[in-house]
């Protein structure tokens, strides 16, 4: 892991947990920040220390794109459009700059400012916490909801492997950013990513004949694929940014609402959007 | 008998010592066919697979000279410094190699495929221009060495 970073952010992160970091914010010419814990504290040369903490320079960010890249700008080129890398090892780096655009397409960004470093873990048994709710005794259409960083990813990696563990179920996971798949996520599941969600879930429902289908951050374009997969008597499980039910489709017959601390369940609805705990 | 023996052996070796310096020319042969064929196949890798650079290097083996750079191309990833020993090549022609190695992975899918089509016909005449300049050497070389050792044979005998 961070085999991308710099030398000097590399060796200031060994004075962490590594289990307690989940996000890293690299701005040009301003104090690097890491989400510790639950909570953002700035970064020392020695880790977390007060005062004045290492400032990144624009040779820095540029390299850790490169590096991130694995020297090959030209394999992630279609992730940089659309503002990200995700390493190898399932790091998922949203990238601010300067878009360069044609035609209302996006080529390129450039002069890129800061990165955010978005952290996976691995947590076998967090979906214990929403099992009751949608996977048990009854596997149940169900959208985890939470803003962003509240263990969504992290839970439904879980629950894929939860799934696959009877050896019952055959999982497909959509992965188009590369993250669900960064940890083991069962015995039973296939991998389709890097790809767009619409054409994923088509291919993959002709091709891979799944029970069930996961898939993260669904958008508003992609709610048509879904009804599709649910049509085909496919069970869906996929993580939405936001925090109620009401602004999502009735396409789900649990909306799990996450909050407050990560991985904790807020609030859980039923299909017709009423609480139920 | 011993003397003539001797004497095959003095040209044998000068015809060797012909051959082995000619070493330059082979080497300038070797490194562009090999630097071809590495264009070739990333440009094939590119319109498919598009391998990263670090998965690419690792999936073929490449013949002397060219190997090492490659190998010392990969370490610069790490030590972002490119140290290479291609005395074997004029400066223009090191600065050249320095340039195409140091622009891969720079762009995007297209760029980076102009790029190679643009090295493909300049690499296959250098190719066949330095394969020519050794066999032309290398046969004169020899020829060279075998005469040499013919006149320290005259010489001394």
């Amino acid at each position: 892991m961070f085999s991308y970073l710099p030398y000097r952010i590399r060796n200031a992160l060994l004075n962490y947990n590594e289990n307690l970091l989940y996000e890293l914010r690299i701005r040009v010419g301003k104090p690097i920040a890491v989400n510790y814990d639950g909570k953002y504290r700035i970064m020392g040369e020695h880790g977390r220390e007060a005062g004045k903490g290492l400032i990144a320079t624009q040779k820095e960010v540029e390299d850790i794109i490169l590096s991130a890249a694995e020297y090959s700008l030209y394999s992630v080129t279609d992730q940089i459009r659309k503002g990200f890398i995700t390493t190898s090892e399932g790091e998922r780096i949203g990238i601010a700059g300067q878009g360069v655009s044609e035609k209302g397409e996006v080529l390129n960004v450039r002069n890129i400012s800061s990165v955010c470093i978005r952290i996976p873990h691995q947590v076998p048994g967090c979906a214990d916490a929403i099992a009751p709710y949608c996977l048990e005794p009854k596997l149940l259409n169900t959208a985890i909801l939470s803003p962003p960083g509240f263990g969504k990813t992290t839970i439904l990696r879980d629950s894929a492997r939860l799934l696959g563990e009877k050896g019952e179920k055959n999982v497909l996971i959509i992965d188009e950013r590369g993250e669900l798949s960064a940890f083991d996520t069962g015995i039973m599941s296939d991998i389709i990513s890097c790809i767009d969600k619409r054409t994923a879930i088509m291919y993959g429902i002709r091709s891979m004949r799944p029970d069930v289908l996961i898939t993260d951050e669904l958008a508003e374009e992609d709610y048509d694929s879904i009804a599709r997969a649910k049509s085909a008597g496919i069970k869906v499980m996929a993580s939405v940014h936001a925090d109620s039910p009401k602004s999502i489709p009735d396409l789900f017959e649990r909306y799990i609402v996450l909050g407050e601390k990560i991985g904790k369940v807020l609030a859980v609805y039923d299909a017709a959007k009423e609480r139920l705990a | 008998m011993l003397k003539i023996l001797g004497f095959f052996l003095l040209v044998a070796c000068s015809g060797f010592l012909g051959w082995h310096l000619s070493g330059k020319w082979k080497k300038r042969k070797d490194f562009y066919k090999q630097w071809y064929l590495f264009n070739e196949r990333f440009f094939s890798d590119l319109s498919y697979l598009r391998l990263p650079l670090t998965e690419f290097l690792k999936k073929y083996t490449y013949k002397s000279e060219f190997s090492e750079f490659v190998s010392a191309y990969e370490k610069s990833f790490q030590t972002k410094t490119l140290e290479i020993d291609l005395r074997f090549l004029s400066e223009e022609e090191q600065n050249a190699a320095l340039e195409y190695f140091l622009a891969l992975g720079k762009s995007d899918a297209a760029s980076q495929s102009v790029m190679l089509r643009s090295y493909q016909e300049l690499l296959e005449q250098k190719k066949n221009e330095t394969a020519t300049d050794y066999e032309k050497r290398s046969s004169l070389y020899v020829k060279l060495g075998v005469l040499f050792g013919l006149l320290i044979m005259v010489l001394f005998v």
